[in-house]
């Protein structure tokens, strides 16, 4: 206890520059970090706390698994200060990370199985992490479904990977809707929980993962209950707002669990033990 | 925070003799004594010759501030140099001079958060720096209800110090090695305590267990430890009827540890800092998207006490409240844990 | 404490309050009830008959309910409320500036000799409150019982500065004023003890100097907007958006703008209840502010807050005589 120099103090961030700026949306963003020094490891699952310096801090998921390099990407909605100067930002400028933090998907547990990925608007920013690791590690893995939507076509992200990288792969469905079809659209009309019901997935050897507006996930879970998936095997990431990433500030605290440290990834059977405070 | 050694050795230390030992410490510590201001008693830091009060039952505000301050900048950024530049976080070696038991209970209690996987380090520089020299309680204020949560009024082994009041003098105990050593450098002010001293000074100890006015007993506690009961009980309602959501209760509390993180820009420097934070408050949990998962009075004051009574027992092992009877003393609407323990027990 | 007329007030306000309920005129009665210690009182919300039992009356209840009347606590029920005459001027003005409507409410003035406050009763006894066992009243005095001793003190001392300025009298806007009889008996009301040190003759830096000192010591915990009834906003411009205005920490600057700002918004809705005062836990002064500012407002426009619902406020109104200083 007495070498306190030794231990690495949590709140001070890395510096990593902006390697590249990938606009989404309107107003989501994705920006590619490289870290000026040092390696990065991470998990699919996991997030960081970014700060643009000076005007504060916000806990973001990482978007990406990007192996052997020490970068990584996040896909951010400008919504409030630290996001909107963000949003402001250059290729080469510099942001602080701190990270990563909180616990994973079950990248263990889940080899060998067919995955059910369900994402609605940024929500399909944490789950890419999971979906890049499971191409990375591709025979790891069964069959791999992927069901995103978003209000219109134009708020659809990732659109270079979901027309013409993922569905390319082996063995991999990816099934695209929008709410509200605009600009010629042609493909699938409708809200996710209603197309993940029309495709009837099978619960056998399946996890599911889901990540969204609250609404849409609310209504998956319970498309996914009727379709039978046990809720050890549905999993989804909680938000809540975050301040310290480490379990010290309180802010994230659900019953006895720090989303920060014990989630944000959680199996519906987890969150069924939880307080309803999210 | 110091290494427990089971050789207990008592001396005795005249209230006389007080001042001039802490103008000998002075030299070599960062001394915290009890001091009356504005008719408050509260540590402050003790410059040569200060007055300070002794007589106090217990500090307005809790000691946690000396360790988690109500804001500390954790960082400044030049963005000319695009540089970090961390805070000093040295300090010279401090004591706190009478602490009580309760606030002593309450620092064993952060420390469990404070360390726990990524350890704190602007809290452990701190509290590893910090000498306790701990008073004990042979008057409980009415409002105190320490008792109840197991925490000794009268005799506090966790402090480096402890300090018995026999009237004209104070029967001093040294439980850590730290405290034997300060006590052995400094001859002049301590005397070995005779065996009647000692057997007075027990006496004194175990009479501050009674003349309590209000408390709850043990076991009812432990109806906490059944989240879903508990959760949906009626009194949260009750309770956020009249709560009015300010921040008294947790900033008094000796044990509220929760925070908030936020940047300043000044012109060619920014700044990052924590400060206290409250779950009373809306914008605790408000996030961006406008989403809040605690929107409301009851379930915020839930939060508070199901935090302390429940969440906190299963995730640590202990209850963070320490009976101090901060809130109890100061909420304006007089919420009273004591009351809540045994509504929900007995009502 | 005993005191034969607050006894017999409770029994009248309890048969009251039982009676409003049973009639169903009010939805719910906001009194007070037994606090955890002898000398706390906590406001009650009185929904059920079964709860009446546990309502009370004495000379603690000092908590100015009408803060339970702003608007983010309304739920479009018809309230009654109990009040003391000093209350019934925050009740005005939350009708006045339509935060309540008057048919939505029936108020309960009940008759009140002066509040006592327990800090004052142990500053002028000099015995802690743990210490006592019993109070009698006499005409003047309060007679201050411990195991040991028996001392007697001024009640005039150890009731809440307000008091020592109140005429006890029944208000017009009282739909019910429950008193034991006409001829209460108010000697506190003839004394004119200054009860506000005024700051008028203490030069600028004296004054910067004060507010300082005060101020530094704040900690935002927001108990003095929170429990003020004149703070009705819905949402505060200080909780608007985090950091907009002033920061989170509790430095001095940041302190003195919130302050400052609260007390500028609060002149002409202030009736000076003086329970922002009471509640700080740091004992900053704030009603030395609260009077300045409506001494000025009295002085500019001869008004006070509280006294007439047709009565509008100065900074509602346009009057060609008001005083044109930037001229």
């Amino acid at each position: 206890m007495n070498n306190l120099n030794q231990i690495q103090n949590p709140y001070l961030p890395r510096i990593a520059s902006i390697e590249k700026i990938t606009q989404e949306t309107g107003d989501i963003k994705t920006f590619r970090l490289v870290f000026l020094e040092g390696d990065f490891h991470h998990l699919p699952g996991q997030f960081v706390e970014l700060s643009v310096f000076g005007r504060g801090e916000a806990p973001i998921s990482i978007s990406s698994f990007i192996p052997g390099e020490n970068s990584l990407e996040l896909s951010v909605k400008k919504m409030g200060k630290v996001t909107s100067y963000l949003h402001s930002m250059c290729e080469g400028d510099k942001v602080g990370l701190r990270g990563p933090y909180g616990n994973t998907f079950p990248v263990e547990r889940i080899k060998g199985q067919n995955l059910l990925f369900i994402g609605g608007g940024i929500g399909l920013a944490p789950l890419r992490s999971l979906i890049h690791y499971s191409f990375l590690k591709r025979d790891d893995f069964g069959k791999i479904s992927i069901i995103y939507g978003a209000r219109t076509p134009a708020d659809l992200v990732f659109k270079e990977e979901l027309f013409n990288i993922w569905s390319n792969i082996k063995n991999t469905e990816v099934h695209i809707t929008v709410d509200v079809a605009t600009n010629g659209w042609q493909g699938k009309v409708g809200v996710v929980p209603k197309i993940l019901k029309e495709l009837n997935p099978s619960p056998d050897n399946t996890v599911a993962f889901t990540c969204g507006p609250p609404i849409m996930i609310k209504y998956s879970l319970e498309a996914l209950n009727d379709l039978n998936f046990p809720e050890e095997d549905t999993v989804t990431t909680l938000e809540m707002k975050m301040k310290c990433g480490i379990g010290k500030c309180g802010r994230c605290n659900i019953g006895n669990k720090y989303i920060c440290l014990d989630g944000p990834v959680f199996t519906l059977k987890e969150l069924k033990n939880l307080p309803k405070e999210y | 925070m110091s290494s427990n050694n089971p050789e207990t050795k008592y001396f005795l230390l005249k209230k006389s003799k007080v001042k001039d030992l802490l103008n000998t410490l002075y030299k070599e510590f960062e001394i915290f004594v009890p001091v009356e201001e504005e008719g408050m008693v509260n540590f402050k830091r003790y410059k040569l010759n200060n007055n300070f009060n002794m007589e106090f039952t217990n500090t307005l505000l809790p000691p946690k501030g000396l360790f988690l301050p109500q804001q500390e900048t954790l960082f400044t950024i030049n963005y000319k140099k695009e540089e970090l530049i961390e805070e000093n976080l040295e300090t010279s070696r401090r004591i706190i001079f009478g602490i009580r038991p309760c606030d002593s209970r309450s620092l064993t209690i952060l420390d469990e958060v404070f360390k726990e996987k990524s350890e704190d380090v602007y809290y452990l520089q701190k509290r590893n720096n910090t000498l306790l020299i701990g008073l004990g309680c042979s008057n409980p204020q009415i409002y105190c209800f320490c008792s109840s949560l197991e925490v000794d009024p009268g005799k506090d082994s966790s402090v480096d110090i402890f300090l018995t009041d026999l009237g004209e003098k104070y029967l001093v105990t040294a439980n850590t090695k730290e405290g034997q050593q300060l006590i052995k450098d400094l001859p002049v002010y301590f005397e070995k305590a005779g065996e009647e001293e000692i057997t007075r000074a027990l006496e004194i100890q175990s009479q501050a267990r009674e003349g309590f006015s209000v408390g709850f007993a043990k076991k009812d506690t432990e109806i906490f430890r059944d989240v879903e009961i508990i959760f949906e009980h009626p009194i949260w309602e009750e309770l956020a009827e009249t709560c009015l959501g300010c921040g008294i209760c947790t900033y008094l509390c000796s044990t509220c540890h929760c925070f908030d993180i936020a940047d300043e820009l000044a012109k060619n420097e920014g700044r990052r800092f924590r400060c206290w934070d409250s779950c009373q408050f809306f914008s605790f949990t408000n996030m961006t998207s406008g989403h809040n998962p605690r929107p409301n009075r009851k379930e915020r004051i839930r939060q508070r006490f199901l935090h302390k009574l429940s969440y906190f027992v299963s995730r640590y092992g202990s209850i963070a409240c320490v009976g101090c009877g901060r809130c109890l003393r100061n909420c304006p609407v007089d919420i009273d844990i004591t009351r809540v323990i045994g509504a929900i027990n007995h009502e | 404490m005993k005191n034969q007329t607050y006894i017999e007030l409770t029994d009248t306000l309890k048969q009251k309050i039982n009676q409003l309920l049973n009639e169903k005129v009010v939805d719910y009665v906001i009194g007070y009830e037994k606090g955890s210690l002898w000398f706390k009182t906590r406001p009650f919300m009185i929904r059920k008959q079964t709860e009446v039992e546990k309502v009370i009356w004495n000379r603690f209840c000092q908590f100015n309910l009408s803060t339970f009347l702003k608007p983010i606590s309304q739920r479009g029920e018809k309230i009654g409320i109990v009040a003391k005459k000093c209350d019934l001027k925050s009740i005005v003005e939350l009708i006045k500036n339509n935060q309540v409507k008057k048919e939505n409410l029936y108020i309960i003035q009940v008759a009140c000799d002066g509040v006592l406050n327990w800090q004052k009763l142990e500053n002028f006894s000099g015995i802690p409150v743990s210490k006592v066992i019993e109070i009698e009243e006499n005409a003047l005095n309060l007679v201050i019982k411990t195991s040991e001793s028996s001392i007697e003190v001024l009640k005039s001392d150890c009731l809440l500065d307000k008091c020592l300025v109140c005429d006890f009298q029944h208000s017009t806007y009282a739909d019910d004023f429950i008193s034991i009889s006409d001829e209460n008996n108010h000697e506190i009301r003839n004394q004119t003890i200054p009860y506000f040190e005024s700051l008028e003759d203490v030069d600028y830096e004296g004054r910067l100097e004060f507010w300082l000192k005060h101020f530094s010591r704040c900690l935002r915990c927001y108990a003095c907007r929170n429990v003020c009834p004149a703070c009705f906003c819905p949402t505060c411009m200080f909780d608007s958006q985090e950091g907009l205005w002033i920061s989170k920490e509790s430095k001095t600057p940041e302190n003195y703008v919130y302050h400052l700002t609260r007390a500028f918004h609060t002149a002409t809705l202030c009736v000076e209840c003086g329970e922002c005062e009471r509640v700080c836990p740091v004992n900053i002064p704030l009603m030395k502010l609260n009077k300045k500012l409506a001494k000025e407002v009295k002085d500019a426009f001869g008004y006070q807050a509280g006294l007439q619902v047709d009565e509008l406020s100065p900074f509602k109104t346009f009057c060609q005589e008001d005083t044109d200083e930037f001229k």
